[in-house]
């Protein structure tokens, strides 16, 4: 049964007989999609040539907010990363998704989104050409040193983590018919040499099991690493215990969405009317659902504790926050980034994929502008107001140009690694990791 | 010049013994000035003795068996923010990112404002040099927070750790009307801020090793700020007045702000009891504005 060399009838991308899991060739739509993410990467590029050229005086940070728009940038993708590898790594460990199509998508994300996201860290320094010197001069005590090597040994497991669940798609793309030739060679090097023999099937699902199980405290970890970047801090908001726990939960509200959207993408992109219907996006939609209760719940919690501040800073920045001039973003934030999208996907009735669709578009949305609303007014309202002369943030046309670059890599990097691992597995790849 | 600062105030102390609290002591101040390094310093910060740049480990260190420390006697603060503008000259800072801004602090609804000088406090228990990845911001014997430029990668985690907001960036390649200064630089002294890196007060280390007082503390015409080793347990204002620093601090109820941080800063206050002078009005300040008020009167 785990053998990879079942019989099937191999049509054009001849993967199995629905074909629609195929990695596809590079049509003009595929290429045209393409060029506009290149396009608003390399506008990206260019605006960031601006910010090393002209110094990080072209981004709208000040002496007040010294962080903005690219530590939002960190902590989002970074999110999305660790929500990809929670649900893999619960699916496959329970055996209850074994067999979800949005396994795959699950584990690229992590790749994907930490290589990008983690590029946000030396992008923000004021001298990014001494970052290896975080390394080299590493001090122990610093969160920033322990947010170096969490990032990276979490990268590096998902990637370890990918390569085994794909390591069997790999092989079979290599000696499918109706494959370029160098795409067959490049994947038949990638495979390295794996045939789906009973022994190495069950050597690859013990690795796959053992990257699982090691990948959920890395996860976490890293995750709440980064959450001590700000409450170690002595800043009113940040300098809580609260903040962790907030940053893992918000990761698998935003994650789990960006899993939900992608699927239902690549489904209509497909055609995968069958493989994917409303019995596929449940769980996900119920594991957001559940991610974003306990999410309002925090934030409920975090704000109301704000209120009945424990010091004049603390107080000023939760009435900013809460009646005062981040008022409006924070209650619509909370409203349509949290409260609608529960609702739309808790309450039974008709539509409940359109409804699903929509509540993640809102959790994305909403999740960024919580990660801002989170970054900035902590800095906005020091201990000592007035010791700095500026103190309004507002991102520049720099740091939102290299923010949508940014984005634009995600998704072209995810398009391109689907052209040579099917972003929905075929069937006959899925024990890989199958308890 | 072997006459070292030390030896000066030592003389002081010896003229001055009995004589009182605040004892004039024009020996200090002459022993400034023969330095060579005194009211000069203002006019050319090119000329500034370099501190030992370029011996990393001794710059680190600090200066063996002295403590810095200062205090800032609140009563006599005008708030002419003389010791703003000689500070931001000496040290080529650009506008509006002053090493040494007074605000105008009020503690309470009735209570009356008054003027803040407020530098760093280089504290003995420092958030900032916590979290610095790569050391570049560290703490030394001699009790000074410093910055090696040469190290700084410019994350600003120090800016967000520190709660009383007194580093500032280099956020432009040149400040206007700055010369350009990408290093090397010294922990101890650079011409101007470096680059993509962070500043802040440095407790003038170069001047203070060769027993120049800073040039905050020299162009203060009131005499505010006083500077000294606390290991010596003596001070000295600009007017060249020296006194026992345990003895000030007992007499005129020293405290340092926000005692309830525990950052343990090296800079004292005493209250503006009996002050000279009212809270100076917002718009005295060069680089200045509203904001200089921590609550509108």
């Amino acid at each position: 049964m785990t053998v990879l060399s079942t019989p099937t009838p191999t049509p054009a991308c001849g993967l199995t007989p629905r074909g629609g899991v195929a990695p596809g060739g590079f049509t003009p739509a595929f290429v045209g999609v393409c060029a506009a993410l290149c396009a608003v990467a390399g506008w990206g590029a260019f605006a960031y040539s601006r910010q090393v050229v002209q110094g990080l005086a072209v981004t709208g940070m000040n002496d007040t907010v010294s962080w903005g728009l690219y530590m939002v940038d960190l902590i989002f993708l970074m999110g999305i990363g660790h929500a990809g590898t929670l649900f893999s790594a619960w699916a496959r460990l329970s055996g209850r998704g074994a067999g979800h199509p949005a396994l795959r998508i699950a584990e690229v994300l992590p790749v994907v989104t930490v290589a990008v996201g983690a590029q946000f860290a030396p992008l923000d320094l004021g001298r990014p050409e001494r970052a290896h010197f975080v390394f080299l001069h590493a001090r122990l005590q610093s969160p920033i040193v322990w947010d170096a090597v969490a990032i990276n040994i979490y990268l590096l497991g998902s990637v370890i983590y990918l390569f085994a669940t794909v390591l069997p798609d790999l092989a079979t793309v290599a000696r499918a018919g109706g494959v370029p030739g160098w795409k067959r060679s490049v994947c038949g090097v990638l495979s390295l040499g794996y045939r789906g023999t009973p022994s190495q099937a069950g050597r690859l699902r013990l690795a796959t099991t053992v990257m699982a199980v090691t990948l959920i405290p890395v996860s976490i970890g890293a995750e709440s690493v980064l959450a001590l970047v700000f409450a170690n801090a002595q800043r009113p908001g940040w300098h809580s215990a609260l903040v962790a726990p907030t940053f893992v939960v918000g990761a698998c509200v935003t994650g789990t969405a960006v899993i939900l959207l992608t699927l239902v993408l690549v489904r209509a992109v497909y055609g995968l009317r069958a493989e994917v219907g409303w019995e596929q996006v449940r769980p996900l939609s119920r594991i957001l659902a559940g991610c974003l209760a306990v999410y309002g719940y925090l934030a409920c919690i975090e704000h109301v504790a704000g209120a009945y501040h424990a010091g004049v800073a603390e107080g000023r920045w939760s009435d900013a926050i809460l009646w005062g001039g981040y008022a409006g973003a924070f209650w619509l934030t909370m409203a349509a980034g949290v409260v609608v999208p529960f609702l739309l996907l808790a309450l039974p009735g008709a539509g409940r994929m359109a409804r699903a669709v929509i509540a993640c578009v809102c959790v994305v949305v909403g999740g960024y502008f919580k990660r801002l609303l989170f970054v900035v007014p902590a800095l906005a309202y020091p201990l000592v107001p007035g010791a700095h002369a500026q103190a309004a943030y507002r991102p520049t046309w720099v740091e939102w140009s290299v923010t949508g670059g940014a984005f634009a890599l995600v998704v072209l990097a995810v398009m391109l690694l689907s052209r040579f691992v099917p972003l929905v597995p075929p069937a006959s790849g899925r024990e890989g990791g199958a308890a | 010049m072997d006459f070292s600062r030390r030896d000066m105030l030592k003389l002081a102390a010896c003229a001055c013994a009995g004589a009182g609290l605040a004892g004039a002591t024009p020996l200090t101040v002459r022993g400034r000035r023969l330095d060579g390094a005194g009211d000069s310093n203002t006019d050319a910060p090119g000329m500034i003795p370099a501190g030992r740049a370029g011996t990393d480990a001794a710059s680190r260190r600090g200066v063996p068996g002295r403590r810095w420390i200062m205090v800032i006697d609140l009563a006599v603060c005008e708030g002419c923010a003389e010791c703003t503008r000689a500070c931001s000259k000496m040290h080529g800072v650009p506008q509006g990112q002053d090493w040494l801004p007074v605000l105008e602090l009020r503690d309470g609804e009735l209570a009356a404002p008054y003027n803040f000088p407020k530098p760093c406090f280089h504290c003995d228990n420092p958030p900032c040099t916590k979290v610095c990845p790569v050391d570049a911001t560290f703490k030394r014997d001699d009790g000074i927070v410093l910055i090696d430029p040469d190290r700084c990668i410019g994350c600003r985690f120090c800016m967000v750790a520190c709660p009383y907001s007194t580093r500032h960036f280099s956020w432009s390649p040149a400040p206007p009307g700055r010369p350009v200064c990408n290093g090397p630089g010294s922990p101890e002294y650079s011409p101007s801020p470096v680059q993509g890196t962070v500043q802040k007060c440095d407790f003038c280390p170069n001047l203070a090793e060769r027993g120049v007082l800073p040039v905050c503390v020299t162009s203060c015409p009131h005499g505010v700020i006083y500077y000294g080793d606390q290991n010596e347990d003596a001070v000295t204002n600009g007017l060249g007045v020296t006194v026992q620093l345990s003895r000030l601090l007992e007499e005129r109820a020293g405290s340092r702000y926000l005692e309830e941080l525990d950052t343990r800063p090296r800079v004292y206050y005493l209250p503006p009891r009996d002050r000279q002078f009212p809270a100076r009005s917002c718009q005295a300040h060069p680089g200045g504005d509203a904001g200089h008020s921590m609550e509108a009167p």
